[in-house]
């Protein structure tokens, strides 16, 4: 009973602080840290398996609402944000809640397979540092002309340099993850809202479209394995393995990339837990608290671990479709300006709690690198040369 | 894509994985506190003890580490005072494979509970 209400506990806090937006999971983890939380709980494990799962699930509302993106669901902002300008945000998040759902499954299926390779490739540095040096000279040359080959170097070196800066050398902030990702992806693209939205968009509460939406259960078997290749390559995120799915699967509607993406954002949660609860090895920030910082070291039965991803799943994508209609109703209400303005506000309180006016200086930083792509018009994904190139520095050094 | 399927589906999942939780927690998560479970030798007079079994829930303090040993249903708590990194890596790594360890050690009340003292310890 104690572990039941532990994990109701978990699904209910990731609810709740889910919808805050841009409060990182690795934030969270810190605090949880710091306050104890975890030495309180005699099923912690359980407690944050519950908590991460729900706040994932949760955090599509919203990255579909207000756009605002974490580290793990950056990609996802591009299609649902197209879906909003049409007021059909609820139906984004219904492909998300459906892409999740096939995702967690088929991730659970992919666990033995995982152990597997990671077991036979982790300790290969050189397999790592080839396929890391391979992504970034993709970002180069799937330009055409030369000028623009020159503006993604350049993105490359502004956003690894803050990388290198602020995860290699971190003297400078406490969590520059939280900060440094919502400068580079979420910031710019708020700021501009605030001067580009002058029209407001009712969402819709009825959504027709789900019925002659054919779910691709094959794309998301093609996804969940794409985010399984991922854990093997530290600093490779959920943007490599939609670029890996997309590559091999051409042709893709941009509504196809809803339920994708999501199914490659659920499984790299469970992927991570999995290897960071059962062989220490941690691909995620907050799974790197959970397994090193902590001094009570509890152990994880697997059948346990696997009923609560399911449950947790369940229950949270339950709890998001009670709940999505009031959170629309009242999204419709309140001015998007003002609302772009009071994210902007609470992100700021966040980080200045987080990381005091360091923080706040590599935000302003962070955010200049981050509008080069929106000035240039080019991918986002460039960005994430903020991780790659930190850890290929590391691998090869 | 039929929506009320969906929901239909989700029901399902989160009532088996619900019941799933609540019978393998109550049946086969060790609760209990049985030392006899744990005996391969008999305890001698000084209650010296050999016990095996699993380690879980491990607890790292500044001047000692403290277990649980399962069997089965059973569980005792263990503490192993003055250990060394190498004794700590032996522990994480048998919680984390699971491996069943081997324990040399005393019988004794410490914090008015039962527990079992570690002299040495072993990974089976």
């Amino acid at each position: 009973m104690i572990l039941l209400f532990e994990i109701l506990i978990g699904i209910l806090t990731g609810f709740c602080l889910g919808l805050i937006p841009n409060l990182h999971l690795n934030s969270l983890a810190y605090f949880f840290l710091i306050s104890g939380l975890f030495l309180k709980l005699s099923n912690y494990p359980y407690f944050f398996i519950s908590f991460a799962l729900t706040h994932t699930l949760v955090s599509f509302i919203p990255l579909c609402l207000l756009g605002v993106p974490s580290s793990e669901n950056i990609l996802h902002l591009f299609p649902t944000h197209k879906l909003f300008l049409k007021g059909e945000a609820k139906f984004s998040i219904l492909l998300c809640l459906v892409g999740s759902f096939y995702g967690v499954f088929i991730s659970i299926l992919f666990l033995p397979l995982l152990y597997l390779l990671f077991d036979l490739l982790s300790t290969y540095n050189f397999f790592i540092y080839i396929c890391l040096i391979i992504v970034l000279i993709y970002f180069i040359f799937s330009e055409k002309d030369l000028i623009s080959k020159f503006v993604v170097l350049s993105i490359i070196i502004f956003s690894g340099s803050l990388g290198v800066l602020t995860l290699s050398f971190n003297y400078f902030s406490f969590d520059p993850l939280l900060v440094c990702i919502y400068g580079l992806f979420a910031l710019p693209y708020l700021i501009l809202n605030i001067f580009k939205s002058n029209r407001v968009v009712i969402q819709k509460l009825d959504v027709l479209k789900i019925k002659s939406f054919k779910l691709d259960l094959p794309l998301i078997f093609l996804s969940v394995f794409s985010s399984l290749f991922i854990m093997l390559v530290p600093s490779f995120s959920t943007s490599q393995a939609a670029l890996l799915v997309s590559k091999i699967k051409s042709k893709l509607k941009s509504i196809d990339y809803i339920p994708l993406f999501s199914a490659i954002t659920i499984s790299s949660i469970v992927f991570s837990l999995f290897l960071g609860i059962f062989f220490n090895k941690s691909r995620l920030g907050f799974v790197n608290i959970l397994i090193t910082n902590i001094s009570s070291i509890r152990s994880v039965d697997i059948y346990l671990f696997l009923s609560v991803i399911i449950f947790s799943t369940c229950i949270s994508i339950l709890f998001i479709l009670f709940i999505i209609d009031k959170i629309i109703l009242f999204i419709n209400k309140i001015n998007y300006r003002l609302l772009n303005v009071f994210v902007i506000m609470i992100s700021f309180i966040i980080i200045f709690i987080t990381s005091r006016w360091i923080g706040l200086l590599f935000l302003g930083f962070s955010c200049l690198v981050g509008s080069l792509p929106l000035v240039f018009n080019k991918n986002r994904v460039i960005l994430m040369a903020y991780i790659i190139v930190p850890t290929l520095i590391y691998y090869i050094f | 894509m039929n929506l009320n399927k969906f929901k239909f589906l989700i029901i399902v999942g989160c009532t088996l994985s619900l019941l799933f939780i609540s019978f393998y927690s109550y049946y086969f998560v060790p609760k209990c506190q049985d030392i006899s479970t744990f005996l391969k030798t008999d305890v001698d007079q000084l209650n010296i003890a050999c016990l095996t079994g699993n380690i879980r829930n491990l607890h790292i303090n500044d001047n000692y580490l403290l277990f649980d040993l399962t069997r089965g249903s059973s569980m005792i708590k263990c503490i192993l005072f003055n250990y060394s990194s190498n004794d700590l890596e032996l522990l994480k790594i048998a919680i984390s494979k699971n491996q069943e360890i081997s324990l040399v050690g005393k019988v004794d009340t410490y914090n008015n509970a039962l527990e079992f003292i570690i002299y040495k310890f072993r990974v089976v």
